[in-house]
């Protein structure tokens, strides 16, 4: 069930995903240049800037980024195709697991007072709720992208720790089934974040 | 002329009247089930869809047992009296089936060995050894996979009763007439059929001795076995020493025997067992006894000096628990074997309940989960892939594994409790347990497993396994190997002599085809006249059978003691070694891992139990991470609160102030 569940939220998302880029004429190609110009260049643009920190900021979006290709890819693709995540994609994905949560959990430190939200903030979710017409300037989509940044961060808190419950003899076999649950459930909603990120990091370079 | 038709009219007439009193006659003895002809009313039987039921064919719900004061009958159904001179051994077909319908039990699990099993589930065959010519078969007529018919291999009924019939309830085997052969028929005679032995099982009376049962069929006293077994009597003599034209009636059939070594089978009843009435008292139950099924069921390990500290009760057994509480049956005695897909095989949803899973976890439709107090296991840290991939009686059943597969004696294979029992540690059959395989389902499962090993010959790429009595009588003497004893690590013999024994058949017409000798998972014949050639050959694959006994309590678990019971490099689960019993010392390898039984990959098993060196790093990571991402979320979210009751008290005073 939860297997179908998340073939077609997936799908649905991603074909959605590409409908709206297709509505700000973005294609394909352009979505992917984009993205690695923008890696490219927030790793770059500022090349004499001595900051250190700076500098392992932007490293950790990029590992970050593939490291959670890289888990996605070994978790969705033979849960979906076989049910089970077994075999060599469980070693991929466990070995890949530590590097990934100590990335994701650096980026949080080290991005969030940088994303932390404002009053602008406030005001420009005030503009969705009342269905205002500027909801697409640079500004709303900023605010939508740290949204989407403490999302994202919110929801990583059950994907971590309906883990690390499962791996210590603390829950029976039903407790270990929620867990099972939690975790697959907060991997697909992670992921639907992540896209939604990349939506509106696009669409933010393209204004 | 009128005289004559008028006679022929009325001849005919009688024939018609005396024909219906026959008929009207059978219909009566079928209805009242008083029978005289145990042959004639099976075929009456087989052709009435259901028999009509008896007084102990349906309880009347009272949960006590019915007292069993009753007169024994000999197989003609003549009652037998305490002061005959010369009485036939009961017969339990119509002792027994005075009361209850012998028709509808005879097809049970235990007596139907030769039918073919539905459930295509592998179960503990019987084993023809011969160590001397280094043959192995698991035989059996169920049609089980990896297992021989033995007709195929010249074992008729009578053969098979008297080799296996120690372990054996009795029943359709030695009843069945289509599957006499011809030159047994004299010796059936004789020995009688082995009926249902009823009291094999139900007998609570302890002195019952069925080692006597397996001394009476040793001497093919078949139809005196039950009767020597229970407490009502003694049997002398011996079947098997009468000559073929033998009758017990007529001294002249048996004048020149010297009756001072050997006597024709004789019963002794116990006068004092009856009562004024010719009756006898049974002590009947359903409640069977441990020991009764553990007389067929035993396994135990064959090492004396591990026994006293390895063996142990089964769980269920030492909480006071029979065998019969889960392996259950109704009156047509088709015995529950509790495997978790019985349920869906035999279309019966209740059958759930008597799984490990089903009486102890879930239950399905009508089906009660809990029988007899069974707890529901919290499985505390297992993911739940484990009960997806291994049936329970990977951790719970079966001796723990050590780094070598463990050899066993089963009751069947090595005739335990049978007076003469070899009791040597090592002794053929060898048996090894557990072995870890993958069933048809897909989970792992604890088998037992042995090698075969046999001769046959191959015509064609086709092969056949080779006769037992042509074996005995040709190729055991040119192997020559003279040891007597049954024990040790088997007999082997070099490729030189293997040459020598091929060559000698294949240029001979004793063989349709040329001699090819299977054994050790391995198939060898001559590649010229100087050189044996081998091959992996898939009817040499080891014969394995699940096992569930004795199950061990959850302390005793395999992974009690953590991941590392099964994932890591050394593990028992997944490397011990499983010996390859082979006939022929090629000096090739003499094991192999249990990872390939298991349908799994060594290297990546082993990649999989080298990442659990890295588990306490993995957690420790993951702890740190969620400590962090939960910290800086959290504290973020305080100021973030702040600043949403910020903005609101803000915009307020701002509508406050357009207000005023």
């Amino acid at each position: 069930m939860i297997e179908f569940l998340s073939i077609l939220i997936l799908i649905i998302s991603i074909i959605y995903f590409f409908v709206a880029l297709n509505k700000k004429e973005i294609s394909f190609s352009e979505m992917i240049s984009i993205i690695r110009d923008g890696l490219k260049d927030s790793s770059t643009e500022k090349d004499g800037n001595k900051n250190i920190f700076f500098r392992i900021k932007t490293w950790l979006i990029h590992v970050t980024f593939y490291l959670f290709l890289f888990m996605f890819l070994t978790s969705f693709v033979p849960t979906i195709f076989s049910g089970h995540l077994t075999g060599l994609f469980l070693i991929l994905h466990i070995t890949a697991a530590p590097l990934f949560s100590i990335s994701l959990a650096l980026l949080v430190l080290f991005y969030a007072y940088q994303l932390k939200l404002n009053e602008n903030d406030y005001s420009n979710f005030e503009k969705v709720i009342n269905k205002d017409s500027a909801k697409n300037d640079r500004s709303s989509i900023l605010s939508y992208s740290k949204f989407s940044f403490w999302l994202l961060t919110f929801i990583s808190i059950p994907l971590l720790l309906s883990i690390i419950l499962s791996f210590y003899p603390i829950a029976g076999t039903d407790w270990q089934n929620l867990s099972l649950i939690i975790h697959r459930l907060s991997a697909l909603l992670f992921s639907l974040v992540v896209l939604a990120l990349i939506y509106f990091y696009v669409t933010f370079s393209k204004l | 002329m009128k005289k004559n038709y008028f006679a022929l009219i009325l001849f005919a007439f009688f024939i018609l009247i005396s024909n219906e009193c026959i008929f009207s006659q059978n219909a009566d003895s079928l209805s009242a089930a008083v029978v005289s002809d145990s042959s004639a009313v099976d075929s009456v039987v087989n052709k009435v869809p259901e028999a009509p039921l008896k007084i102990g064919d349906v309880a009347d719900g009272n949960k006590s047992i019915p007292i069993h004061l009753i007169k024994l009958y000999d197989e003609n159904r003549f009652t037998i009296e305490k002061n005959e001179n010369h009485p036939l051994p009961f017969s339990t077909k119509q002792t027994c089936g005075d009361c209850h319908t012998y028709s509808k039990i005879k097809n049970g699990t235990h007596f139907s060995i030769d039918q073919k099993d539905s459930t295509k589930r592998n179960g503990e065959p019987f084993i023809y050894t011969n160590h001397r010519a280094l043959t192995l078969l698991p035989l059996s007529y169920r049609g089980w996979k990896g297992t021989i018919n033995p007709d195929s291999v010249g074992i008729t009924p009578f053969l098979f009763v008297k080799k296996f019939g120690s372990h054996f309830t009795g029943g359709n085997i030695s009843e069945n007439e289509e599957l006499e052969k011809p030159e047994n028929f004299l010796r059936w005679e004789i020995s009688g059929k082995l009926e249902v032995n009823c009291l094999v099982c139900h007998d609570a009376n302890s002195a019952y001795d069925q080692a006597d049962f397996a001394a009476q069929i040793r001497n093919e006293n078949f139809k005196w076995a039950s009767t020597s077994a229970s407490n009502l009597a003694n049997v002398k003599g011996s079947a098997a020493k009468m000559p073929n034209n033998f009758d017990p009636y007529n001294t002249n059939t048996y004048v020149d025997l010297d009756l001072r070594s050997t006597s024709p089978p004789t019963v002794f009843y116990d006068e004092t067992k009856f009562d004024h009435d010719n009756k006898v008292f049974f002590d009947i139950t359903k409640n069977i006894n441990k020991e009764r099924c553990l007389f067929c069921h035993t396994t135990t390990l064959n090492n004396d000096e591990e026994k006293y500290l390895a063996e142990q009760e089964d769980v269920h057994i030492t909480a006071g628990m029979s065998c019969v509480n889960c392996h259950s049956n109704g009156m047509s005695h088709d015995i529950i074997k509790g495997y978790s897909e019985e349920y869906l095989d035999k279309n019966k949803s209740q059958l759930h309940s008597f799984s490990c899973e089903g009486c102890h976890l879930t239950s399905i439709d009508n089906s009660i989960v809990g029988r007899n107090g069974a707890p529901k296991p919290l499985h505390k840290g297992i993911p739940p892939i484990h009960f997806e991939k291994l049936s329970c009686t990977v951790c719970h059943s079966s001796y723990m594994p050590s780094d070598k597969a463990k050899m066993v004696k089963t009751s069947r294979a090595h005739k335990l409790g049978v007076p003469g029992a070899n009791k040597m540690a090592l002794t053929y059959p060898l048996i090894q347990s557990p072995v870890f395989v993958r069933a048809e389902n897909g989970k792992i499962e604890p088998r037992n497993l042995i090698w075969p090993s046999y001769w046959a010959v191959k015509n064609n790429n086709e092969i056949k396994a080779l006769e037992i009595e042509f074996v005995e009588n040709n190729i055991q003497p040119k192997l020559e190997l003279d040891t007597t004893y049954n024990f040790g690590n088997g007999p082997q013999v070099a490729d030189s002599t293997l040459i020598k024994v091929f060559n000698s058949f294949n240029h001979s017409d004793l063989l349709s085809g040329n001699l090819v000798f299977i054994t050790g998972g391995r198939i060898y014949e001559l590649e010229d006249s100087t050189k044996i050639k081998s091959s992996e050959y898939e009817a040499a694959e080891p014969y394995t059978w699940a096992i569930a006994h004795n199950v061990r309590p959850a302390q005793q678990s395999l992974g009690v003691n953590g991941c590392d019971d099964c994932h890591s490099l050394n593990s028992n689960f997944n490397f011990s070694e499983v010996a390859i019993i082979s006939g022929v010392d090629d000096k090739s390898n003499s094991t192999i891992s249990m990872v390939n039984f298991e349908g799994l990959d060594s290297i990546y098993q082993s990649l999989f139990s080298l990442s659990f060196y890295f588990r306490p790093f993995l957690k420790f990571i993951l702890i740190f991470s969620a400590f962090v991402i939960t910290a800086v979320f959290l504290s973020f979210s305080f100021s973030g609160i702040k600043n949403v009751s910020k903005y609101f008290s803000n915009v307020s005073s701002l509508n406050n102030d357009k207000e005023i």
